[in-house]
């Protein structure tokens, strides 16, 4: 068995970071994939129980890019079922723990790859999936750089859908170069995802070398308030401090609507996502039971079966809210609020070129304390990480201490900046 | 907003999930504190624009031009509900 | 009693690949034309045809509709066998058209919208179980939704006639692989509205209806109370059936497809389609009514089926434009309707018609014989010569003939005595002469037409 096998039977004993590992011997990079990303001949579960037994008969366009590019998919990543999650405690198979702290959690939803990409001494390129921060949280919770790229910049062909609005897929690695790299391999239009934009190929790399003298940096106010932890806001602000060392000038802003980011993102996600979910029935593909009875109830059986709690809440949240006599007060309502939000957001970065500020209000919480959250205070959790997904701007958290629980720093770009965010955590990180 | 169990199990039902009347309780409490959180945004004023995909895209459409379909092993690998050539699902009648 | 009906019609647009997918329109056996698109696979994203959207763009256009600036497709979800999402890609809000109109004889029916969607799987149901066919899945429909303007089932016909011959015009008609669909809303005026749902064919249709009207009547004259409800069509027992209310309940919680971008139907393109619009059936009608000298039913006749139109429009160069007309909406339409055929589904050619239109214009084949061998073409084409051959039709020159009955004449003077004595059946005689000397051959009313032209 080659080494890169060996250390990844190692720390999923270890963490529980993978749902499936590839057993060939394969030759070319390795890279970890998080599980909700179709892989041909490889189990792909999405981190649902209704997945259990799928195997795909297609590559997703980023898996056959990669393939194309010399890597290969190492192991299949732990993730919340569907993307449904901010700690990754809602998968059907096992739960990730975060390697700076097994008591504690890898963030969510793409918590396997960031937790691996953190303890793997071999591996340092992942893939991980962001709807309304699942690539930044976790990266911030387990230290590691997770870059969220503009929506339609990366084809979700392939992808197990979430929220089809707000689903990125984008690579979690251990320094900024390497997102980089990863970038320039899975971008670009593809034919099967018409969501995807037409826009000249750029090298990313390039920008890590990129002088980041005269950037104007909006420092996000509303995400340093007296309840976040004393050591994040410092952290911080010393990343700020060590910016501004390299020509980089702030100013202090209040972004706006941000109240209303939660609740809109969850509207219209689950609004999406409960019909993306009603594929799942026992026909074709999954989890199944015997022929036996009327349809209805096979599909209520199975459905009740497969899906998770959190999955469950969200099915039946995004049904609600799709009813007639609530779609105008929700739905239609949070589709309009959502194009102020973006055009509000286009006017700030009209004046700055990034935004920047904690990627989370607290530390890696403990499965103890994860636990005890009602759902509110688990949705309101993503409130930071929000906003960029939101109005499909791209994003990149990276790790800002040295010691104690990772603490992530997340910058958010205008539209296709991406170039921006790989420039200032690069300056940051020399 | 207050949701009551007749409502969560007129939802259930629309989306086929089966519940227990321990669960009913429970996504009752559950939908009605999250609604709650959800009922702020009618105070945000909005024009009638709305937003389906936050990027514009600015593709053409697809040719009408044929490509190979799926081979039979393909379409069959995840399912044993298969009847001769064609895929078997619970009765309707 | 007035009557009130409105039709939501589905009808196949003939892509070569289906609307969101790149599988053949065009299968075979089941399940053999599916991807990963059609069968609704986690992961799958829906890519929309171009050629769907400029054939039903097309037909909004031939239907007189307003076109929107913009289309935008939604999902309707709710949890069936046949739908391989458990939602439907379809429109609501942003349909492809409103507000067309179709002219009927003598009334204008108003179309309400038009919709462009995906077609679910098709099944077979068994006892115990339903089996599923995906290779229905994904190909493209075009819903049409009339308003209430119908006011007898004749109506009914004659718009899905019309709508047919217009689908015909556009290139969108197969008749060897064509369905129509249709839910129809049908109330006594004043009362309550009955929908029967999904119904295939006009016949159907129609049988439907018409029952579904009489029950109507029966159930008020015995002064019970109509209710509004669904029912669907048994063909077996031609009656309509109450669905299951179950049925009926959905709440289809419509969101906007969030993978499929917002198309616009901006002027430069529809302008370019308007231009690029074959000749429509009634300006077809009008041309051939001004440049034909045609009558009006006449006109409308041959213009139904396209390729009748265009076969009398070619062949009319190199002949008699009265008679080939004539033969067309006579013995032609006759035999056609006959066999249930449209013209393209024979393997006739216009070579073959006009050889045919020769020999009876020579006479050397009568009207009688004539059709005999246009029965033949129809359902097993040839050369009209090698078919009269086939059959025993030599056919009798016209020279021959009046050789014929001048030596029967002459031979039997006293039956022509006693015709002129009013002797009817002297005529027979005469005539059965003639038809022996030329072993059968002889047309009787052609001989008939001679004889009495000869003995006055």
């Amino acid at each position: 068995m080659n080494e890169t096998l060996k250390e990844a039977k190692e720390l999923d004993k270890k963490y529980d970071l993978l749902i499936t590992i590839n057993e060939n011997e394969e030759r070319g990079k390795p890279i970890v994939v998080k599980d909700n990303i179709c892989t041909q001949g490889l189990r792909t579960t999405a981190g649902s129980k209704i997945l259990n037994n799928y195997t795909p008969v297609f590559d997703a366009t980023v898996i056959s890019k990669l393939k194309k590019a010399g890597f290969y998919t190492l192991a299949k990543t732990a993730q919340d079922e569907f993307g449904f999650g901010t700690f990754s405690t809602n998968c059907a198979y096992k739960t990730p723990k975060n390697p700076n702290d097994v008591e504690r959690s890898c963030g969510g939803s793409s918590g396997g790859t960031a937790g691996y990409i953190k303890a793997s001494k071999l591996v340092s390129y992942g893939l991980g999936q962001s709807t309304g921060g699942s690539i930044s949280c976790p990266a911030a919770f387990c230290g590691v750089v997770g870059l969220t790229p503009t929506y339609g910049l990366v084809s979700r062909y392939g992808l197990i859908d979430y929220a089809n609005s707000f689903d990125k897929i984008g690579p979690i690695t251990k320094t900024v170069k390497q997102s980089a790299e990863i970038l320039n391999i899975i971008s670009g239009f593809d034919g099967k995802d018409p969501t995807t934009i037409s826009k000249p190929a750029e090298d990313y790399t390039q920008y890590c070398s990129k002088d980041v003298k005269g950037y104007k940096i909006g420092v996000m106010k509303q995400f340093f308030s007296k309840d976040v932890p004393e050591e994040i806001r410092k952290s911080l602000w010393d990343a700020i401090k060590k910016l501004e060392n390299k020509g980089v000038k702030y100013e202090e802003i209040n972004l706006p609507l941000q109240d209303y980011v939660v609740p809109v993102y969850y509207l219209l996600a689950t609004a999406e996502s409960s019909t993306n979910l009603a594929k799942y029935c026992g026909l074709r593909y999954g989890l199944t039971k015997d022929l036996e009875g009327h349809y209805n109830e096979f599909f209520s059986q199975v459905r009740e079966e497969g899906l998770g709690k959190e999955a469950k809440r969200r099915v039946l949240l995004g049904t609600f809210i799709r009813m007639v006599g609530y779609r105008n007060a929700y739905y239609l309502k949070a589709l309009k609020i959502r194009t102020k939000m973006i055009q509000e957001y286009k006017k700030i970065f009209k004046k700055f070129d990034a935004l920047i500020g904690p990627t989370m209000p607290v530390l890696s919480p403990k499965f103890t304390e994860i636990e005890k959250l009602t759902p509110v205070q688990n949705y309101l959790m993503d409130a930071s990480t929000i906003p960029p997904n939101l109005t499909g701007m791209p994003a990149m958290s990276i790790p800002v201490n040295k010691k104690g629980l990772p603490i992530g720093m997340q910058i958010i770009a205008d539209h296709f900046q991406e170039g921006k965010l790989i420039s200032l955590g690069s300056a940051y990180e020399s | 907003m207050e949701v009551n169990e007749e409502t969560v199990r007129h939802i259930a039902k629309l989306a086929r999930i089966k519940l227990d009347e321990k669960e009913v309780e429970q996504f009752k409490k559950d939908l009605s504190s999250i609604l709650e959180l959800f009922s702020k945004i009618e105070n945000v004023e909005t024009s009638d624009e709305f937003t389906i995909q936050p990027v514009e895209s600015n593709n053409k459409l697809r040719e009408d031009k044929v490509e190979e379909s799926l081979s039979e092993e393909e379409i069959f690998k995840n399912t044993k509900h298969k009847e001769e050539e064609f895929f078997k699902g619970p009765k309707i009648k | 009693m007035k009557v009130k009906i409105g039709l939501e019609i589905h009808v196949q647009l003939n892509t070569k690949s289906k609307l969101f997918c790149s599988c053949s329109t065009d299968y075979k056996k089941p399940n053999n034309k599916v991807c990963e698109t059609c069968l609704g696979m986690p992961g799958s994203k829906p890519r929309l045809n171009q050629e769907a959207v400029i054939k039903a763009l097309k037909l909004a256009i031939a239907l007189n509709c307003e076109i929107q600036d913009k289309m935008i497709f939604s999902r309707k979800t709710y949890f069936y066998p046949d739908l391989s999402k458990n939602y439907q890609i379809t429109q609501l809000e942003y349909p492809l058209a409103f507000k067309g109109v179709l002219k009927l004889k003598k009334k204008e029916i108003r179309i309400r919208r038009i919709q462009v969607e995906e077609d679910p799987a098709g099944l077979q149901h068994k006892s115990t179980c339903v089996l599923i066919d995906y290779n229905r899945s994904g190909i493209p429909l075009v819903e049409i939704v009339t308003d209430p303007d119908f006011e007898s089932v004749e109506e009914v016909k004659e718009f899905i006639d019309k709508l047919t011959t217009i689908l015909d015009y556009l290139g969108m008609h197969d008749p060897s692989n064509f369905t129509l669909r249709a839910d129809v809303n049908v109330n006594l005026e004043g009362h309550p509205r009955v929908e029967i749902k999904n119904m295939t064919g006009t016949k159907n249709i129609e049988k439907a209806l018409n029952f579904e009207i009489v029950r109507q009547k029966i159930i008020l004259e015995s002064n019970q109370m109509s209710m509004q409800q669904t029912m669907h069509y048994d063909a077996k027992t031609s009656s309509t059936i109450a669905s299951r209310t179950k049925e009926t309940e959905e709440d289809y919680g419509y969101i906007f497809d969030p993978d499929i971008p917002v198309i616009k139907l901006d002027k430069n393109l529809i302008n370019e389609v308007k231009e690029k619009m074959p000749e429509l059936p009634q300006q077809r009608i009008e041309r051939f009514i001004k440049d034909y000298d045609m009558k009006e039913q006449d006109a409308y006749v041959i213009t139904i089926e396209k390729a009748t139109a265009d076969v009398f429009e070619e062949l009319s160069k190199e002949f008699d434009n009265d008679y080939l007309l004539k033969w067309m909406v006579g013995p032609l339409r006759k035999v056609l309707n006959y066999n249930n055929l449209k013209l393209v589904q024979t393997g006739m050619s216009k070579e073959h018609m006009l050889k045919l239109l020769k020999l009876m214009k020579e006479e050397t084949l009568t009207p009688r014989t004539g059709e005999f061998v246009l029965r033949e073409l129809v359902v097993k084409p040839d050369d009209p010569e090698k078919i009269m051959k086939k059959l025993g039709f030599e056919g009798v020159e016209k020279k021959e003939l009046t050789k014929v009955i001048e030596e029967v004449l002459t031979n039997n003077k006293k039956a022509i005595e006693d015709y002129k004595h009013g002797e009817k059946k002297a005529l027979q005689f005469l005539i059965g002469h003639v038809i022996r000397e030329t072993k059968g051959q002889a047309d009787a009313k052609e001989v008939a037409k001679l004889i009495t032209k000869k003995i006055g």
